[in-house]
């Protein structure tokens, strides 16, 4: 069944179980010592490792996490031993950069990725449920562009080498941390124990690059091919942190209480329905922005390039937010992120 | 949904971008920005200052038994200064602190202890900084 599962995952039932999977391994990482609702985190990952390399300063959000190193490295094993690592790019570099780092952006005015959108609403949070509800928004918005002929420019293949750069900086951060330079320093972010880490993020890379688990992908694809079996993936995500929740009494419904969020609802749905439009234009959220690069996709390399250094941009001038509310930087680069998504859609479409 | 393709799409989304702009125009005009302070300092000296000034404040009003008061210190100390309620942090309020926080929010939802509306805000507050996050 395993086999099955890694080799033949574009059945509904082998979404839905690597979906189930997935959620069951976020929670449990959080036990394990993880900031509540972060077992998986994309964005929040970034921004730890943006500041374990010197692209922010605060003490509190950085660390090397082997998480975002398993995840690159997960996904590059399972694509190159599936004949799927494929090395292109040129399909609008420069708008997967900008684009990446306004997604970036959007979750860190949320406080969160998508997954972390899905992890906080299984854990009871309200304004998490907002978030979603306004990542669906902003994903179905997008769907009326796509529609309408909005498209990238064509990909082209690349050499090969190019495609190794992302594995081989993952590799290399792997060995820092694994030889504790990166290590966390007192009063640094709170984590599970590192081997548990890096374990689970090679499953969330090998097994997001094989079920192509994507949150925004899967409302796209019930949006616009009315194909629901990534949805049947995210659903049972959903459900299986749910049920996980309820297990342990980590279930608390609460809109003032959801730990490290804030109680900014309309913009905490503002900044994920931007998150959602944008990464329909881009190809994909954070976590599957990483899977793309580490497939060989250099675009997705520049999206997870300008989503790195929007981590360190977050931190350093205040775009992030925290449970004291959205800070006017914040709202200032959700608002300038949506003028970039929606110019983008108004003029890159064939019917237009 | 239909009817909204072609150029209509197009109007739509260059007025939705258009409100955007000027929704960051007033923002970039009105907001107040200011660069976080980070790295070893990680606060400026006077908010440690002031937020050291609070915590007494708050410690005072706690001892007369005014958990409305202690709460608003509390939460003014931890704005000014947010290691205080960093777990992982030296200078934290310390676990006692965390089991009295958690009594005041179960005796403030369950109406045990008489508190003004902001209270409960305050402790909410105090709450959601001390657990998760992304660090």
């Amino acid at each position: 069944m395993i086999r099955r599962l890694f080799a033949y995952p574009e059945e509904a039932w082998a979404l839905a179980v690597m979906g189930a999977l997935f959620g069951v391994v976020a929670a449990a990482l959080v036990l394990f010592g993880n900031p509540a609702s972060s077992g998986l985190c994309a964005s929040c990952f970034l921004v730890n490792v943006a500041g374990s390399i010197g692209l922010h300063a605060r003490a509190a959000q950085s660390y090397l996490r082997p998480e975002l190193m398993g995840i690159v490295l997960g996904a590059f094993f399972a694509a190159f031993s599936a004949r799927e690592f494929r090395v292109s790019g040129g399909s609008s570099t420069l708008l997967h950069f900008v684009g990446g780092a306004f997604v970036l952006l959007g979750c860190e005015v949320f406080i969160g990725c998508p997954i972390k959108a899905l992890l906080r609403t299984a854990g009871g949070g309200l304004a998490g449920l907002t978030g979603l509800a306004g990542l669906a928004g902003g994903v179905l918005l997008a769907v009326l562009f796509l529609r309408d002929g909005f498209a990238l420019s064509s990909r082209r293949a690349l050499p090969e080498p190019l495609g190794f750069a992302m594995p081989v900086a993952a590799f290399a951060l792997l060995a820092t941390a694994v030889y504790g330079a990166g290590q966390a320093q007192p009063g640094g972010t709170s984590h599970a124990p590192f081997a548990i880490s890096l374990a689970a993020g090679l499953f969330f890379g090998a097994a997001g690059q094989r079920s192509r688990f994507c949150v925004t992908g899967s409302l796209r694809n019930a949006a616009l091919l009315r194909d629901f079996r990534e949805g049947a993936g995210t659903i049972a995500f959903l459900a299986a942190v749910l049920a996980f929740n309820l297990a342990v009494g980590a279930f608390n419904p609460t809109l003032s209480f959801e730990p490290g969020a804030h109680t900014d609802l309309p913009w905490a749905f503002m900044a994920l329905a931007m998150v959602g439009f944008g990464a329909t234009l881009i190809a994909g959220c954070p976590f599957r922005q990483l899977i793309r690069a580490a497939s060989g996709d250099l675009d997705a390399v520049a999206a997870v390039a300008g989503m790195l250094l929007a981590a360190g941009l977050s931190v350093r001038i205040g775009i992030g937010s925290s449970p004291a509310g959205v800070t006017d930087a914040g709202k200032l680069a959700v608002l300038l992120g949506w003028v970039l998504f929606l110019s983008a859609a108004a003029f890159k479409r064939k019917a237009a | 949904m239909g009817a909204l393709e072609g150029r209509k799409l197009t109007v739509m989304a260059l007025l939705l971008a258009a409100a955007a702009a000027a929704g960051a125009g007033r923002v970039g005009a009105v907001g107040h920005f200011s660069v976080p302070v980070t790295g070893e300092a990680a606060c400026a000296p006077e908010d440690v200052a002031r937020s050291l000034s609070l915590l007494v404040q708050a410690r005072e009003a706690e001892r007369r038994g005014e958990v409305a008061g202690a709460l608003s210190r509390y939460r003014a100390a931890v704005a000014a200064d947010p290691r205080l309620a960093d777990r992982k942090d030296p200078r934290f309020l310390g676990p006692s602190f965390e089991r009295r926080l958690n009594e005041w929010i179960a005796g403030l939802k369950g109406g045990r202890i008489p508190a003004g509306t902001s209270a409960l805000p305050d402790a909410s507050y105090l709450f959601r900084r001390m657990y998760g996050g992304c660090g």
